[in-house]
């Protein structure tokens, strides 16, 4: 109860704020755009169409994990608004475990939201639902779960949100092109660079495994069972993070 | 014997500094035990401890050394504060939530069933006078509601321990007496009460002890019920007529002074020397009033810890 609580009270603040507003606003804008272009794009128009909507919706779910997930933790800090809340008979990891599930959740609607404009623009240029365009949705969803564990751990062990929010980017950054690391393991290179690149690569969020939208716009749509390991994987990395995030807070004094 | 509700014992709280690592020892070495039933007040000037003291109690900080006993066991879990109320000094709320919300909210986290804890906001809302600000969001209240709202936020659970850090800064004489009023309350349905005060009177209107804390060290513990304390002294007022009365008693090496119009003062500090001083003034033809015991005041009290060149403020 303590947990939906806290994650009730983080989604109504968010909910209340102004600046998801005007991201959602603006993401909405972006994907009536894509529509208007897609008229003037060379080859096939849905595929623009679909291509640059989802990248816009992955982006603005990206900016608005990053700046609200960061700000989970500075914003009570910085108002102290957690002296209060943690005199009460919390424990820091209900605290943790109901700001993630809350802000997740606002992230969902918010994803659900623009996937609807999505939807409706996609009804008016074709005439038909695209119901792939849900799995790479989804598969974004998942890849915003894992970041804003990554945000939320950041949270636990830096003092300032733009640290935070710097050491988020270059996860997202690091994680989307992860693969490249694995250039650098060839057999040319010193073994301890091979093993090191090895434990950085596994260390670093795969979050290019939830880039799917490509596959789903060329026709290519991935089997039941890749979704089923990107859940696996999704819910493992952020249940370490967290966990790791939990052991650092619970440490926590404030003064 | 009686176990304290809350006990610290010998408990010290060190900071250090985040590049020379210089200590700075905010509470060193405090013992007190706060008994079931009692309001019992911490007062001290800026920097002597007192949130310090507060923050170990609801487990914000942790005691660098010592021990704090809830109920005569350590108070180590947050589930311990299940019957613990707090609210801190500068009260910070949810800006977008409003004032039913907000209270809602601290509600839920102390586990209240939701018609319980409608029933309880609403009689909160009530006896603090906030009823009109129900749907008022916390960013739009005056300091004062946000007062009332701190302290009612922490006694929303009817806890057996209310730690009130500062409860009437920053409300108008009218809140005070409100929040003075509320904690006579407390102590009639025996909550324990915990509170911290710059201001001297209000601790001395409705604490049993007083505990003054100097650089986060223990001073003295004052009990406030005067009627059962021994006094300080006695002073005996006479009429008399003239110095001359008044230069014959200080030759005599009574403590006396004027008191106009025409009568002197005479300060004994045991009861015996009553009857020695009456029977000088008697001597002297001046007409004995009145005899009434000194008690030394919180005030007296406090000022003589504080140094003369204000070295112990922050």
């Amino acid at each position: 109860m303590k947990v939906f609580a806290i994650a009730l009270n983080t989604g109504r603040e968010a909910i209340r704020n102004k600046i998801l507003y005007s991201i959602m606003l603006f993401a909405c804008l972006v994907t009536g755009i894509a529509g208007s272009f897609g008229s003037v794009s060379i080859g096939d128009r849905m595929k623009f169409v679909k291509d640059f909507s989802l990248f816009s919706i992955s982006m603005f779910g990206v900016v608005t994990t990053v700046v609200l997930g960061v700000s989970l933790l500075s914003k009570e800090l910085e108002k102290r608004t957690i002296y209060n809340l943690l005199s009460k008979p919390v424990a820091r990891w209900q605290f943790l475990v109901g700001k993630f599930i809350g802000m997740w959740t606002v992230l969902i609607l918010m994803m659900g939201l623009m996937t609807a404009a999505l939807f409706l623009l996609l009804f008016a240029l074709e005439g038909r639902f695209d119901w792939q365009v849900l799995a790479a949705i989804a598969a974004m969803i998942l890849e915003l779960g894992v970041l804003l564990a990554v945000a939320l751990f950041f949270s636990t062990i830096v003092v300032t949100p733009v640290l935070g929010g710097l050491f988020t980017v270059a996860a997202f950054i690091a994680g989307r092109s992860s693969p490249w690391l694995l250039y650098f393991t060839r057999n040319d290179q010193p073994p301890f660079v091979r093993a090191l690149i090895n434990v950085i690569y596994a260390i670093l969020p795969h979050l290019d495994r939830f880039w799917v939208a490509d596959r789903v716009v060329s026709g290519h749509p991935l089997p039941a069972g890749y979704y089923v390991d990107l859940v696996i994987y999704g819910v493992a990395y952020s249940g370490v993070l967290m966990v790791l995030s939990m052991v650092i807070f619970r440490r926590r004094e404030f003064v | 014997m009686t176990t304290p509700l809350i006990e610290l014992q010998a408990v010290s709280k060190t900071f250090r500094s985040n590049w020379t690592f210089r200590p700075l020892h905010a509470v060193a070495d405090l013992s007190l035990a706060v008994m079931p039933g009692e309001v019992y007040g911490l007062i001290g000037r800026n920097g002597s401890g007192k949130t310090t003291t507060f923050k170990m109690l609801v487990g914000l900080l942790r005691p660098t050394k010592g021990k704090v006993l809830w109920n005569g066991t350590p108070l180590s879990e947050p589930s311990q504060r299940q019957t613990i109320g707090f609210s801190p000094e500068q009260p910070y709320f949810y800006d977008y939530l409003t004032v039913f919300e907000t209270l809602n909210f601290y509600g839920q986290l102390y586990g209240m069933p939701t018609r319980a804890r409608h029933k309880r906001i609403d009689e909160l809302l009530a006896s603090f006078h906030l009823e009109p600000k129900r749907k008022a969001r916390m960013r739009t209240l005056s300091k004062g509601n946000m007062q009332r709202v701190a302290v009612a936020q922490a006694i929303m659970h009817r806890p057996r321990l209310a730690i009130l850090d500062e409860p009437m800064s920053g409300l108008d004489p009218a809140g005070r007496k409100e929040i003075r009023d509320m904690i006579g309350q407390l102590k009639n349905d025996e909550t324990t009460v915990l509170f911290s005060s710059h201001v001297l009177s209000d601790a001395e209107a409705v604490c049993d002890r007083v505990a003054i804390l100097m650089q986060g060290a223990l001073q003295e513990v004052v009990t406030i019920d005067t009627a059962n304390q021994p006094p300080e002294g006695f002073k005996i007022v006479a009429m008399t007529s003239g110095d001359g009365p008044l230069r014959q008693l200080q030759a005599a090496g009574l403590t006396a002074r004027p008191l106009p119009p025409d009568r002197v003062e005479v300060s004994v500090r045991e009861q015996a020397q009553i009857f020695d001083a009456i029977a000088a003034l008697q001597g002297l033809g001046a007409g004995v009033e009145s005899v009434n015991p000194v008690h030394q005041s919180l005030e007296d009290r406090f000022l003589h810890y504080v140094p003369k060149d204000g070295s112990a403020s922050d």
